[in-house]
């Protein structure tokens, strides 16, 4: 039955979002929390063994940009139409197949070819024009240029040193001029230079850019995600591996971020950078995890 | 047909899941008692509660837990609270945050905007064996733990409209000390 809903004529976007509700509603009532870093399902014993191990604690933080993801708006009237029409298709498929409704999906299959056509109509009419898109890449571009000159990776390595040292009882040092070796690469850290360093903590971003949900003229959050690693020196064994990520509550258009070159999202990304560092510190170094019955 | 009776069995199957969703609301870190949870049924995150006063008095559960292994070990026991605008435009801007709090609640020192939606969470500071050691922040709902602070699944609630200063219970309390 699994590979009969698999292959039926729902597009493989409303699969992944029927799926991914579903493990929205069904991780949590079997005990699975599917958004958790690996720390909180380590017992007290286990992380108290880990960090009495830890030692001196090298900071690495690459400088090379992770993935850029950005949810752009409809481009115009025939942006417009073009995804006014997949949305309005997708729409009530999807809440069709989530809802508890025996046949939901049957309905939501019925009901899209006219919600398709609504859709297309009214993204042709509210898309943003070309000219405002156009204007406004320029103008995020600026704000790429000024976040690129703040040189954030060295600004996020800083924090961490300073949170680390003062909030912990750990000695943390900046592992300055070091880079980070291919993921693929076996030797890791070992051979390095590291003035007695036994745990590296590397930190590596992933992706950033605006997310939200997929409309005409979607309203979108900032966002960064990094990937961070706790690494037995000697070894090259990792101890933790967590991918933290923030994201800014406040939503706006694609247009409303480029407001004066972009101020909003480089504010929005400097506040991220201080509390990625504070989230890191907590998880690998300070974290006790134990839940109240 | 067949499609309606897999649709069927597969709601046969999810509806235990579904109804436990109805149920209690998940919470990590320390549970809030005021103001209490609520969530609305389906709700992914907990909703925003009334409070009744622009500078509310917020309380949460004691540390350590009574499940702790090793509670007589637990010393210097601290909370830090914080306070977000909540608001979709205000980009969970920090308004409020206090740390070194010795006692499981606090009243909120200045006012705070009124008929506002506000993100809050508490964690307890301590040390163990003389090692420093924090809880995680408080979180309701689908716990969003990959994330910083604040988030989503932060406890909430949202402040009273202007109200005159002799209808603000906590004034009247103030002036009869």
């Amino acid at each position: 039955m699994i590979r009969k809903w698999l292959r039926s004529g729902l597009s493989p976007p409303i699969r992944g979002l029927s799926g991914l509700l579903l493990a929205i509603i069904i991780g949590p009532a079997l005990g699975l929390d599917l958004f958790s870093p690996a720390i909180y399902a380590m017992s007290p014993e286990q992380t108290e063994q880990l960090r009495s191990s830890l030692g001196t604690i090298g900071v690495v933080v690459s400088p090379r940009a992770g993935k850029q993801k950005v949810l752009m708006p409809a481009k115009g009237p025939g942006g417009g139409f073009a995804r006014g029409l997949a949305a309005g298709a997708s729409f009530p498929v999807a809440v069709g197949f989530v809802s508890p409704v025996p046949g939901g999906t049957l309905l939501g299959i019925l009901v899209a070819p006219f919600t398709a056509v609504a859709g297309a109509f009214y993204g042709a009419i509210t898309a943003p024009s070309a000219g405002q898109i156009e204007a406004a890449e320029k103008e995020i571009q600026l704000a790429e240029e000024s976040l690129r000159a703040m040189e954030l990776e060295r600004v996020l390595m800083d924090r961490l040193v300073a949170l680390g040292s003062d909030n912990t009882p750990f000695s943390f040092v900046p592992l300055l001029g070091v880079e980070p070796p291919d993921l693929s690469d076996d030797a890791g850290y070992r051979g390095k230079e590291l003035s007695g360093v036994t745990t590296v903590l590397e930190v590596r971003s992933r992706k950033a850019g605006l997310r939200g949900l997929y409309g005409i003229n979607p309203q979108t959050s900032v966002f960064i995600e990094l990937n961070a690693r706790l690494i037995r020196v000697r070894d090259n064994d990792i101890l933790l591996t967590e991918s933290p990520s923030c994201g800014s509550e406040g939503r706006r258009e694609y247009v409303e971020w480029a407001v004066q070159e972009g101020e909003l999202i480089v504010d929005e990304i400097t506040t991220c950078v201080d509390e990625l560092a504070e989230k890191i510190i907590d998880d690998f170094f300070l974290v006790y995890p134990t839940q109240s019955p | 047909m067949r499609q309606v009776r897999f649709e069927m069995l597969l709601m046969a199957l999810l509806a235990p899941t579904l109804l436990s969703a109805c149920g209690g609301i998940r919470v990590v870190g320390l549970h809030p008692h005021y103001p209490p949870l609520e969530r609305k049924t389906f709700s992914l995150f907990a909703d925003s509660v009334k409070v009744d006063s622009l500078q509310p008095v917020l309380r949460w559960q004691r540390f350590p837990y009574p499940n702790l292994l090793h509670p007589e070990q637990v010393q210097d026991v601290t909370y830090e609270l914080r306070i977000w605008d909540g608001t979709s435009r205000a980009a969970n801007k920090l308004k409020y945050a206090r740390e070194g709090l010795t006692l499981p609640k606090h009243q909120v020192e200045q006012p705070l905007e009124p008929a506002t939606q506000y993100l809050w969470s508490v964690r307890a500071r301590f040390k163990l064996a003389g090692n420093p050691l924090v809880t995680e922040w408080g979180m309701a709902g689908l716990t969003l733990r990959n994330e910083t602070v604040p988030n989503p699944s932060c406890f909430r609630f949202e402040t009273p409209p202007v109200i005159a200063p002799h209808d603000d219970p906590h004034r009247a309390h103030q002036s009869e000390e």
